[in-house]
């Protein structure tokens, strides 16, 4: 009794390999992330202090004279260095997109303010 | 004849007011942002670096805007400058740049990424002075019916005379970018070279802007030009250079794909 069954190739082909997949591309989710968490930090930051210069409030902050720029430069240093790794980068275009929208939206004049105090305080 | 000039005249609504201002900007922003991110679609281009240029962008014209207008010889901190000082788009516009290249620097990105950002900044412009129209010195008086008034304690608010029509030289530039990003969605696929886009953006509305200054009632400086005149005197001649070498070549025909 012969095995052979004409209708079934000896040699059957192997199996189609499953199509190579690309890995899946980052969504926007952390470019939002980054300028939901970033904008509104740096507002938080600089409104919260500003409110404690009052003179009721007896001048407590940190934040005067050129200090008030360090939160910037350092919120600045660590988006670039989010933005410039690339399993990061879309945090780090988030966070930098949010200090745009901060210093252009009116942060500005907080850090003015801050900036201005150190003869005051 | 007086009471029609009279029904022309018209007022401004928000005065100084910088939650409208800002609004409106930041609107812009995000108009920007979606264009950016529909035209990056459209040409193809997923490179993961992309974002983290336009960031780079946003933010170090946010900067520019405000630091790199500094006038040290007014006797005036960063810091005073940076809170109360004057804020520019051609200094942001130069900030922009000069984060785009530096985010390049840094993310080893080769390519040029003018083409994708020209059009995305004239949408933000349209809609950011609109802002501008609306809450600031519109201009200097014109005998034209379609001047802005402002009352009496506008004018003192903003420093400008009052009851008198005044150039609505914000209107001017948002029909400028207007019409700008309208000719470069027309040809945004047809210039010889990535990045012409650009190049034929900023070199237009610098000669536009040098124009409409003479109307802006910005503060001047010396021989009758502000210093944003001044600013683009001294970068007319090096955009126009490099005009001459976009059209110096021939158009591309209009490609059909995606295109870098």
């Amino acid at each position: 009794m012969s095995e052979d069954t004409p209708d079934v190739p000896r040699n059957p082909p192997p199996p189609p390999q499953e199509e190579e997949k690309e890995p899946p591309k980052p969504g926007l989710g952390l470019l939002v992330l980054g300028i939901l968490l970033g904008a509104p930090a740096l507002y938080a930051l600089y409104f919260g202090t500003t409110q404690g210069i009052a003179p009721d409030q007896g001048y407590k902050t940190f934040l005067a004279g050129p200090a008030a720029f360090l939160p910037i430069a350092v919120y600045l240093a660590v988006a670039v260095v989010l933005a410039v790794r690339p399993r990061t980068s879309r945090l780090g275009a988030g966070l930098l997109i949010g200090l745009g929208i901060f210093t252009l939206l009116g942060g500005g004049v907080c850090v003015g303010f801050l900036a201005q105090m150190r003869g005051e305080i | 004849m007086v009471t029609c000039y009279t029904l022309l005249m018209i007022g401004l609504p928000f005065a100084g007011d910088g939650l409208v201002h800002a609004g409106l900007l930041g609107l812009g922003i995000l108009a920007a942002l979606l264009f950016y991110a529909y035209e990056k679609r459209r040409r193809g281009l997923s490179d993961p670096r992309l974002w983290p240029i336009a960031g780079f962008a946003i933010a170090f014209g946010a900067i520019g805007s405000r630091a790199l207008t500094w006038d040290v010889s007014r006797q005036v901190s960063l810091a005073d400058w940076w809170g109360n000082g004057d804020r520019s788009i051609l200094a942001g516009l130069v900030g922009a740049w000069l984060g785009v290249h530096l985010g390049k620097r840094l993310t080893g990105y080769r390519e040029a990424t003018g083409d994708l950002l020209a059009p995305a900044v004239a949408l933000a412009l349209v809609i950011g002075r609109v802002g501008c129209l609306l809450t600031e010195l519109p201009g200097t008086p014109t005998g034209g019916a379609w001047g802005i008034t402002l009352t009496s304690g506008q004018a003192a608010m903003l420093g400008g005379p009052p009851e008198v029509g005044l150039h609505p030289s914000f209107a001017y530039e948002i029909v400028f970018h207007l019409a700008a990003f309208g000719l470069m969605w027309r040809y945004r696929d047809r210039l010889p070279r990535s990045g012409d886009l650009f190049i034929c953006y900023v070199t237009s509305y610098a000669l536009f802007r040098f124009g409409v200054e003479f109307v802006r009632g910005n503060e001047v400086v010396w021989l009758g030009m502000s210093r944003p005149q001044w600013f683009l005197l001294m970068i007319l001649p090096l955009l126009s250079w490099r005009m001459l070498r976009v059209f110096g070549k021939p158009f591309r025909p209009k490609l059909e794909g995606r295109v870098a």
